[in-house]
């Protein structure tokens, strides 16, 4: 125990050290103030915000993740394809420079809002906040968000969104959530992209990359695809319809129950 | 890299406790962080001059402690400490569900 770092405050004592406590002040006036929040208070706030917003149109918002190359782009191109018959789709897109991504989404006749993060290494709330402005959610069932290639910073930023979709493509190998634990963590589903190529590499395992995320404590769901066959798009296809209607079934309770989504005001 | 942003949200947040509280100066901030939040503790010390320059929490000493992972199962109750990316690994026979 000592009398620098804060190690000698525990709970049993903290009550002499805090608010009026009789030891909360030193002699030099200073008090010692506990918060108990979270580091990204603020981002946590917005993105609270947006998750409401896209509630309220009944939009189901979807973070896609991975390192750059992954094939998030080739996946969202095939995905608006099998699904634009049936729902209005519309992407934000995170990426340090051009808008080479944006243009190839909206080739396939999809609104695409283009975030340029100069050389910021991840999407935040705030980011999502201001492409919302851009984008007419009346019109929308599902927004993909695009974020930023990178394992690492993503996966600390809530952005808003109902659920994380993480991409591990083939090449990349197989002991990537071992690796990079917090992304993979906080994926609500794995695809393992580029499947095609999974037998010209001959390394790369499946079952192992679920063995790893299996280490993690996270039983999302794993599913092999290619976006460029089409191989295994439609667990993907199901597995997105079904999280809209969860998404849409968790907002007609709560309207049910509430009489509406609880409103917001824009700042 | 992201934890300059994070630094500049540590600060909003001194910012505004200093402000409800009358404080006219910040002398020491200690954070708890944990493997699993993806903020490395020594980029954030790095980082953390450059996002308390001219602000109350200018100087202001940064303690950062490392928290460990713990898990308990949700069966037997058992607690224990693990590495980030071996949640269900260890010497005990976890169930194959934990609470972290």
């Amino acid at each position: 125990m000592c009398d620098t770092c804060g190690c000698n405050m525990t709970h049993a004592n903290q009550h002499l050290l805090l608010g009026d406590g009789h030891l909360a002040h030193t002699s030099n006036g200073s008090a010692s103030i506990e918060v108990l929040r979270g580091l990204l208070d603020a981002n946590d706030h917005q993105a609270e915000h947006n998750r409401q917003h896209f509630a309220e149109h009944g939009v189901l918002a979807v973070n896609l993740m991975s390192s750059p190359g992954a094939g998030k782009t080739a996946l969202l191109e095939a995905t608006i394809d099998a699904l634009r018959e049936r729902y209005r789709i519309a992407v934000i897109v995170g990426d340090l420079e051009t808008d080479n991504d944006a243009r190839r989404l909206r080739q396939h006749g999809a609104p695409a809002i283009q975030i340029s993060t100069g050389s910021a290494c991840h999407l935040d709330a705030h980011m999502v906040h201001m492409a919302l402005h851009d984008l007419d959610l009346h019109d929308l069932d599902i927004v993909f968000i695009e974020n930023v290639g990178n394992l690492v910073c993503p996966a600390s930023f809530d952005l808003g969104q109902h659920c994380n979709v993480t991409l591990l493509s083939s090449p990349e190998g197989d002991d990537k959530p071992q690796k990079y634990p917090v992304m993979f963590r906080a994926a609500d589903l794995l695809l393992l992209t580029k499947s095609d190529l999974t037998p010209l590499l001959g390394d790369f395992v499946a079952q192992r990359a679920e063995r790893c995320l299996r280490e993690l404590a996270n039983d999302a769901p794993v599913f092999e695809l290619s976006s460029k066959s089409g191989a295994g798009m439609n667990h993907w296809i199901n597995w997105l319809e079904r999280a809209l209607q969860l998404e849409r079934a968790k907002i007609r309770d709560h309207i049910a129950m509430h009489g509406q989504v609880a409103g917001h005001s824009h700042g | 890299m992201h934890e300059l942003s994070i630094c500049q949200a540590i600060i909003a947040q001194v910012q505004a406790i200093a402000e409800e509280k009358r404080a006219t100066a910040v002398s020491d901030i200690h954070l708890r962080i944990g493997p699993l939040s993806g903020v490395e503790a020594l980029l954030l010390r790095n980082a953390f001059p450059f996002a308390a320059a001219g602000t109350v929490a200018a100087g202001a000493a940064l303690h950062v402690s490392d928290m460990p992972v713990r898990i308990r199962c949700s069966q037997c109750g058992g607690e224990m400490t693990v590495p980030a990316n071996r949640l269900l690994a260890g010497p005990m026979q976890w169930g194959g569900s934990v609470n972290v």
